[in-house]
């Protein structure tokens, strides 16, 4: 057995670390991308909804201040949202804003079933679209 | 225009004061609402659930994008905590407002035991076999593996949090992190993140009914929320640099206070 050169015994600690720190930081990076598809749908709605809901709520308040009027105290028809925005009125960019805020949540599950059905996860697709359904009758039954 | 901020200026201090604590504005949003602007229950109610949705999908894409939600199992949750959403909603635009108040009442007095000293977390956190997950520690940087227990219990508790979401227009994680961390077996964070994933597709169901049933008042609810949102933020930011313990002692008697004054008002019918 010959004995080990300098070099090595200083070389081979450095290069265990090396490959250690690759294979951990590999391993890791495998364990983020599993979750990653999904949660990257998630993430990016999330944000796109907050910040339309949010300026849409400050213009409709803005536009209040700028009318020298109070704040509308009932919601419109969500069928009239629409048409009030296009006359600039604060009530129509108010609906919007709420409603934009309440779809956030309800576009980010429709938006999962497709990123599980991209990764071929069909239980997955398929619980979420239930969820989806539950939130769909309580549109449809919520009329009172 | 006064209202308006007073309106905002309140939900700055409710968001400001979930933050540090940890729980969504809801608790302390709808005893302001209902005590100091006089508002009735279910206007209360349905101002809150908006300002819910906006923390819970602000919160939600910090923790998504950290990677700590429990994605797989929220969504299965979620079944659950909807289902009891719609229940809840329902329930909530048919019954008497001073049973509402009451039931309220009931759930401070929850929240403000649920505080005490508890447990942080189960010390058992690893696979189970059953929607193994791991998420990157923060803080130490190693990754945490963990699996899900007692699953239907946990499916349980999240149709009761769902269905007190629809009923009272809270978040319900006051229900829902204590179970997913004690008996599902999650760490900590990950039940906080995923609690709080859950609760934004919750309150949108019952919002949905309480905008088809004009409980939304938007005069009322944007600037409350808008305020909610802001305070959150400040809130997260001031976390680390408050002595929560202290904070925890005076929340607890504020919540009690705002418990006695629910029940009163279920009892002498002031909504």
């Amino acid at each position: 057995m010959a004995e080990p050169s300098s070099d090595q015994i200083h070389v081979s600690p450095n290069l265990e670390e090396l490959v250690n720190g690759i294979e951990s930081s590999t391993r890791q990076a495998q364990l983020l991308r599993e979750q990653r598809d999904v949660n990257d749908v998630v993430h990016q709605m999330l944000i796109v909804g907050l910040v339309v809901s949010t300026a849409l709520m400050v213009f409709g308040l803005a536009l209040d201040i700028f009318y020298r009027r109070v704040p509308p105290t009932t919601v419109p028809q969500i069928g009239e949202v629409l048409p009030r925005m296009a006359e600039l009125r604060p009530s129509g960019f108010l609906a919007a804003g709420l409603l934009v805020l309440i779809a956030t949540p309800i576009l980010r599950v429709a938006g999962s079933i497709f990123a599980f059905l991209h990764e071929r996860d069909f239980l997955y697709a398929g619980i979420t679209a239930f969820v989806l359904l539950i939130v769909l009758a309580s549109l449809l039954l919520g009329k009172g | 225009m006064l209202t308006t901020i007073t309106l905002f200026l309140i939900g700055i201090g409710a968001g400001v004061l979930g933050a540090l604590l940890g729980i969504g504005g809801g608790v302390i949003l709808i005893p302001l609402l209902t005590g100091l602007v006089g508002l009735p229950i279910k206007t209360a109610i349905g101002t809150s659930i908006i300002s819910v949705i906006a923390t819970s999908s602000a919160a939600g894409a910090v923790y998504v994008g950290r990677g700590l939600t429990h994605t797989r199992l929220s969504m299965t949750m979620e079944i659950a905590t909807t289902l009891g959403a719609l229940v809840g909603g329902f329930t909530a635009v048919l019954i008497n407002p001073n049973l509402l108040s009451g039931l309220f009442g009931l759930v401070l007095l929850y929240v403000a035991y649920s505080l005490r000293g508890i447990k942080k977390e189960a010390e058992d956190v690893a696979p189970t076999g059953f929607l193994d997950t791991s998420y990157i520690d923060p803080l130490t940087g190693e990754p945490v593996k963990y699996g899900v227990r007692n699953f239907p219990l946990g499916m349980m508790a999240s149709f009761i949090a769902g269905s007190v979401s629809g009923l009272l227009g809270i978040g319900g994680g006051v229900i829902k992190v204590p179970i997913m961390s004690l008996l599902m077996g999650l760490p900590m964070r990950a039940a906080i993140a995923t609690s709080n994933f859950m609760i934004g597709i919750t309150a949108a169901t019952s919002a949905v009914i309480y905008y088809r049933h004009g409980y939304i008042d938007p005069g009322i609810a944007i600037p409350t929320a808008l305020g909610v949102l802001l305070g959150a933020q400040i809130g997260s930011r001031l976390g680390s640099r408050v002595h929560s313990h202290r904070l925890k002692q005076i929340f607890q008697i504020l919540l009690l206070i705002f418990a006695a004054q629910m029940l009163y008002r279920a009892l002498t019918g002031a909504n």
